[in-house]
């Protein structure tokens, strides 16, 4: 090895490895539905989602309340409540289907393999713990590390999310730290066992808009460095513009739109997705102009109409979209769209 | 120029924390709102924006009478308010409402929505029964819910519908100021779009004026005539909405609106970081109170107070701020 080559691993410790062709996660029509609180009714919440993802690569899965974009990701993690059942497809995980797994073999699998990040770092956090204690858990769990090698870890971690002076802030508890901190305590917490699917469920929303850009600088950050395939859940387009390669827009349980995000900004071919792209005020628009909004109200779950579940909302309707859903159609270049009238335009 | 509706002169708003073994030792005082003046123009819409416990929800309560102001005056249409009492005091609060951002904890879960619009018309006394109801159903046509809605309890609303109700009310007693804090933050995107529209359209038709208090710059920026940015219970800088956006003269504006999400993938800006954490408002740091985050810091800045400079942009409270050429 010359004495350059030297330098450049010492630099980078962790080569990337290379991307393999096959995709780390594969979703497959996967079903899911949710009893209703009083037990009457079957919500169908998620109606046949699809998408790979790949290692090194961030899809976006947006949608507004409702859409099925957080019981999504909860399936992945095999953390469906207890009123929800799969009732069909596949989540292709590293070649084995997690749906078929049980219980037991989840819970060796999550916090591991599989990490989440949820919305709200003081909900995720124990009040009663310190940081140290938390972030131990899953190093003592799954990696059995103890003692000195347990602290050093507990410290890189801290240092990989950019938290000053981490032996301080192990000893500390979550109320001495600021929202935005917390919530990389959080991603540390989520990477501590070198995962390979990182799954964030609105990771930024409950952060001011300093400490959200600095948080999606790290998951970005995580991503480049570990290798990670990453899930972001988000209501939010900057949030996918910000982080994502891909892009799948849910409506009602239905992948309504997926494609590179680029595609997704620039040609976006479902009526639904171009109206939310509308619906967003944007710092170079005319004060004086209106924002397009999207008439009438998402569908009932338990009675999803029998065509396109967006029919009765949509601008661009024709007969054939109360009748018929549409399926999921190539556009090329990866992007796909259910629309019966996607090609047209 | 036209005389402003509301006009805020160096508000102050301290909270003296209890001493005590375990507490901070007596003396000690929370400078939640420090020498903050602004002014919101009438019929227009003045943005406050600023990250948590910058100060702006406390200047919101201070405007509404909700809490004591410590130091400074509160004039509205000319008029000191700040102390105002008895009858003074209701005419001001009739004239100056609020939408808060959560229906939800607004509205109580119990009452009718037709009794929870008719409340302030009852208050103030001037209606009768049948003139009351009428203008119940005339509120919920003009927010674009139907006049049947004021039969039915809020849980029976969405959330976009549930807002219309408090904007409906908030307007009831044909107030002249609106005071906004965070009113779409818990909505849809596309149900957002249509309570900004509403807002809009609201403005126009009843000459509102606004103050819109966020911390979504992109929606600050679509509804905004003028902006003041808070920091630490300070102004640090403020102008017209569209001046500051394009060029922000304040390192912590600078800061702030390089942070907004891009609105396209191929727009990602480069970002200014803020150095460090939030100091406490406690113990606000000496000089300028962004001195400790900030990428230009100088010694001046921990010796003296900067004064509000007028850039030619906007009027900025920065030891280097270029004032504007004298012409």
């Amino acid at each position: 090895m010359s004495k350059a080559d030297a330098m450049a691993a010492k630099v980078l410790p962790l080569m990337p490895e290379p991307t393999p062709s096959e995709p780390l996660v594969e979703v497959r029509d996967l079903r899911i539905q949710l009893r209703s609180r009083d037990g009457a009714r079957l919500l169908n919440v998620v109606n046949g989602v699809s998408f790979p993802l790949h290692r090194g690569r961030t899809l976006g899965i947006v949608g507004e309340s409702g859409c099925g974009k957080s019981t999504t990701a909860l399936a992945l993690m095999g953390l469906l409540p207890g009123s929800a059942r799969v009732a069909g497809g596949q989540v292709q995980f590293a070649g084995e289907n997690l749906l078929a797994k049980s219980e037991k073999e989840m819970r060796e699998l999550r916090g591991a393999k599989i990490s989440m990040i949820f919305q709200d770092p003081m909900v995720a956090l124990d009040p009663l713990f310190t940081i140290g204690d938390q972030l131990a858990e899953p190093l003592e769990r799954h990696l059995k590390l103890s003692g000195a090698a347990l602290r050093e870890r507990q410290v890189s971690l801290l240092q990989a999310v950019s938290i000053p002076s981490p032996e301080t802030r192990l000893g500390q508890y979550p109320h001495q730290m600021s929202g935005g901190m917390l919530q990389r305590v959080v991603g540390a917490i989520a990477i501590a066992c070198n995962p390979a699917l990182l799954i964030a469920d609105e990771p930024t929303t409950a952060l001011d808009p300093t400490a959200q850009a600095q948080f999606l600088d790290l998951l970005a950050r995580l991503r480049d460095t570990y290798q990670l395939a990453l899930i972001v859940v988000t209501h939010d387009f900057g949030v996918t513009a910000r982080l994502c390669d891909d892009v799948l827009v849910m409506y009602a349980g239905s992948v309504v739109e997926r494609g590179p995000v680029r595609e997704i900004f620039d040609h976006p071919r479902h009526p639904y997705t171009q109206a939310l792209l509308a619906a967003i005020p944007q710092a170079q628009e005319d004060r004086q102009g209106r924002l397009r909004t999207i008439e009438g109200q998402p569908p009932d779950l338990a009675r999803l109409p029998q065509g396109c579940a967006f029919a009765p909302r949509c601008p661009n309707v024709r007969p054939k979209c109360h009748e018929l859903p549409p399926p999921l159609r190539e556009m090329g270049d990866g992007h796909v769209a259910s629309c019966w009238r996607a090609g047209e335009v | 120029m036209t005389a402003p509706l509301l006009d805020v002169v160096r508000l102050k708003k301290h909270y003296p924390l209890p001493g005590g073994m375990f507490r901070r030792g007596p003396g000690s005082v929370v400078h939640a709102v420090e020498d903050v003046s602004f002014q919101v123009p009438s019929g227009g819409t003045l943005g406050l924006i600023g990250e948590s416990g910058c100060g702006k929800s406390t200047t919101a309560k201070l405007l509404l009478r909700l809490e004591d102001v410590s130091d400074g005056a509160i004039r509205f249409d000319g008029t000191e308010v700040q102390r105002a009492t008895g009858p003074q005091l209701r005419a001001y609060r009739r004239n100056v409402q609020a939408v808060f951002q959560d229906p939800y904890s607004s509205l109580s879960p119990r009452r009718r929505i037709g009794d929870a619009i008719a409340e302030p018309l009852i208050a103030a006394g001037e209606l009768t029964k049948e003139q009351i109801s009428e203008r119940v159903a005339e509120l919920l046509r003009v927010v674009g819910l139907r006049e049947d809605a004021a039969n039915l309890y809020p849980h029976e609303f969405s959330g976009g519908q549930r807002q219309r109700i408090a904007i409906a009310r908030g307007i009831a007693l044909r107030p002249r100021l609106v005071i906004l804090d965070e009113p779409v933050s818990a909505l849809d995107v596309s149900i957002r779009a249509q309570i900004l529209n509403l807002l809009q359209d609201l403005q126009e038709r009843y000459g509102l004026s606004y103050l819109l208090i966020s911390h979504d710059l992109d929606i600050v920026s679509h509804m905004c005539t003028d902006v003041v940015v808070m920091y630490l219970g300070r102004v640090v800088e403020a102008g017209s909405m569209k001046a500051v956006r394009r060029s922000p003269q304040h390192p912590y504006t600078k800061a702030l609106f390089s942070s907004v999400l891009p609105a396209h993938p191929d727009r990602r800006p480069e970002r200014i970081k803020l150095l460090g954490p939030l100091p406490s408002p406690i113990n606000p740091p000496s000089g300028c109170v962004f001195r400790t985050r900030c990428p230009h810091a100088q010694a001046i800045c921990a010796e003296q107070v900067p004064a509000s400079v007028d850039t030619g942009v906007s009027r900025a409270a920065c030891h280097f701020a270029t004032p504007a050429a004298v012409s």
